[in-house]
């Protein structure tokens, strides 16, 4: 801007516009240092979204195989487990290899309160 | 059917010696009466108002009958028979009753002595033990084996009293691969059992396979089931095997009348064994600790509890699965691992290993041309 003079004057307001003009300069160059700032951030926080979405669904595709490989292991359908809870009363007994305090009925006790 | 009997009187408030001492010194005419109410509470036949006033007369008709089948599988009568008690207890009997060359027996042994000649050997009484012998079929251990030899295809391991081959009716329709099957499917239980916290390595366990074994267990087993076949039969031996089973729990006064205390019913019946020169079989620990895990595990495959692969897990885990919903059941895998042991050490098969193991070098198949 200090080439950018208005040529041909010489009344000395020359030396008051140069003084706006580097107070503007000023808070140009801060905006320009807030605006880098500003778009620094939400670069930065876009990698790492990106980033983590990418792994997340590489993760998914190569561990897909071993998903499939674990047991499924289902919540057993209402009939069977009433069966299960009526077979385990019908069979509750004492165990006489244990001491008198403990017997199976204890173990199997929540058993007997679901089949009630 | 006898030890559920003293599981209700446990229930009611008895400690378990002291119900265990009701139930080998009762009545016999008692003990048949709760076999009817047992019966009627199956609701497997149509029993008249006549057995049924008749039952509420017992002496333990005012304790409730618990499940809808309360009496142990013919599985659980099998391998308590093996043991031989059946036989030894005959021999002591017959010596009471012959003689004191076993000494005078006390009054809780002349009780006990009652109610086994009733319950075991057929002595009269106003009620058969559940009409599974009768002129035609007169021996209650032929009766028996007829039915072990059409459920599992299987004898027991040792002949007559006197090691003569044993007479009874062997069927032709009888499940002669149940022991293959069943064998196979507690191989596949130890490798899931072995797998459950596998993370990370091979993992050789194979719910479909469970599933598939199990369903086809379920068939041959339900063949031979079909409108309530053998059922009474197995009451009655559920009832004689379970009555052997509790005399030799606890040191009764039978126990204590022949000297044969111990600290285990395989030790007991092995000295009361000695004691009528009848010894009892070498393995009879292990069916005394897998006779009851066997009435539950057999049970659970003929109700068909596992009806997909899914559901295999009831029979292997021994607590239910994390997502298993409110107020799961608990699965058999305690009963089923104890089976494979026991089962492993009185057939001595390695059932934790493959008998043939997967030959990798074995050629491809040929290419059909």
């Amino acid at each position: 801007m200090a080439g950018r003079g208005i040529k041909g004057t010489d009344d000395g307001s020359g030396y008051a516009e140069q003084g706006e003009n580097a107070e503007l300069r000023r808070e140009l160059e801060n905006l320009k240092e807030f605006v880098g700032k500003l778009a620094q951030a939400s670069s930065i926080e876009h990698i790492f979204t990106k980033g983590f979405d990418d792994i997340k669904d590489q993760l998914e595709d190569k561990l897909a195989p071993l998903r499939a490989l674990a047991p499924v292991r289902a919540v057993l359908p209402e009939k069977a487990a009433a069966s299960l809870r009526d077979i385990r009363l019908s069979l509750n007994r004492p165990n006489f290899n244990l001491d008198e305090t403990k017997s199976i009925a204890s173990d199997d006790q929540s058993a007997k309160e679901q089949a009630s | 059917m006898i030890l559920q009997l003293v599981q209700s009187l446990v229930d009611r408030g008895e400690t378990r010696d002291n119900a265990a001492g009701l139930v080998l010194s009762a009545d016999p005419f008692d003990l048949m009466l709760r076999m009817e109410q047992v019966w009627d509470a199956a609701n497997i036949t149509q029993v008249s108002l006549a057995r049924q006033n008749l039952w509420s007369t017992g002496d333990f008709s005012n304790l409730p009958v618990a499940g809808s089948l309360p009496w142990d599988h013919l599985g659980y009568a099998y391998v308590l028979e093996n043991t031989r008690a059946v036989q030894i207890l005959r021999r002591v009997v017959r010596e009471y009753r012959a003689g004191e060359a076993l000494g005078i027996p006390s009054p809780g042994t002349q009780r006990w002595l009652n109610a086994t000649e009733a319950l075991l050997f057929g002595a009269a009484n106003p009620l058969s033990t559940w009409l599974s012998t009768s002129s035609i079929r007169d021996d209650p251990e032929a009766v028996r084996r007829n039915a072990y030899w059409r459920l599992f295809g299987l004898d027991l391991a040792f002949g007559d009293e006197g090691n003569g081959s044993p007479k009874y009716v062997k069927a032709n329709a009888a499940n002669t691969g149940f022991v293959t099957l069943f064998e196979e499917l507690l191989f596949e239980l130890w490798q899931a059992m072995s797998n459950e916290r596998n993370t990370s390595g091979a993992n050789s366990s194979d719910d479909d396979r469970i599933y598939r074994i199990a369903e086809q267990l379920r068939y041959e087993l339900g063949t031979r089931r079909k409108s309530d076949m053998l059922l009474r039969e197995e009451l009655a031996a559920a009832t004689a095997l379970g009555w052997a089973d509790l005399t030799v729990s606890i040191d009764s006064p039978l126990i204590v009348d022949l000297r044969a205390q111990a600290t285990s019913a395989g030790d007991r019946l092995r000295l009361i064994g000695d004691r009528v020169g009848l010894p009892a079989h070498s393995q009879s620990a292990s069916f005394f600790a897998m006779a009851a895990d066997l009435s539950t595990f057999l049970r659970a495959i003929e109700a068909g509890i596992v009806s997909g692969p899914d559901y295999a897990w009831a029979l292997y885990l021994s607590q239910p699965p994390q997502g298993a919903g409110a107020n799961p059941p608990k699965p058999i895998g305690s009963e089923s691992r104890r089976v494979i042991t026991e089962w492993a050490a009185a057939t001595g098969k390695d059932l934790k290993a493959r008998g043939k193991p997967v030959d990798s070098n074995r050629p491809r198949l040929v290419a059909v041309r």
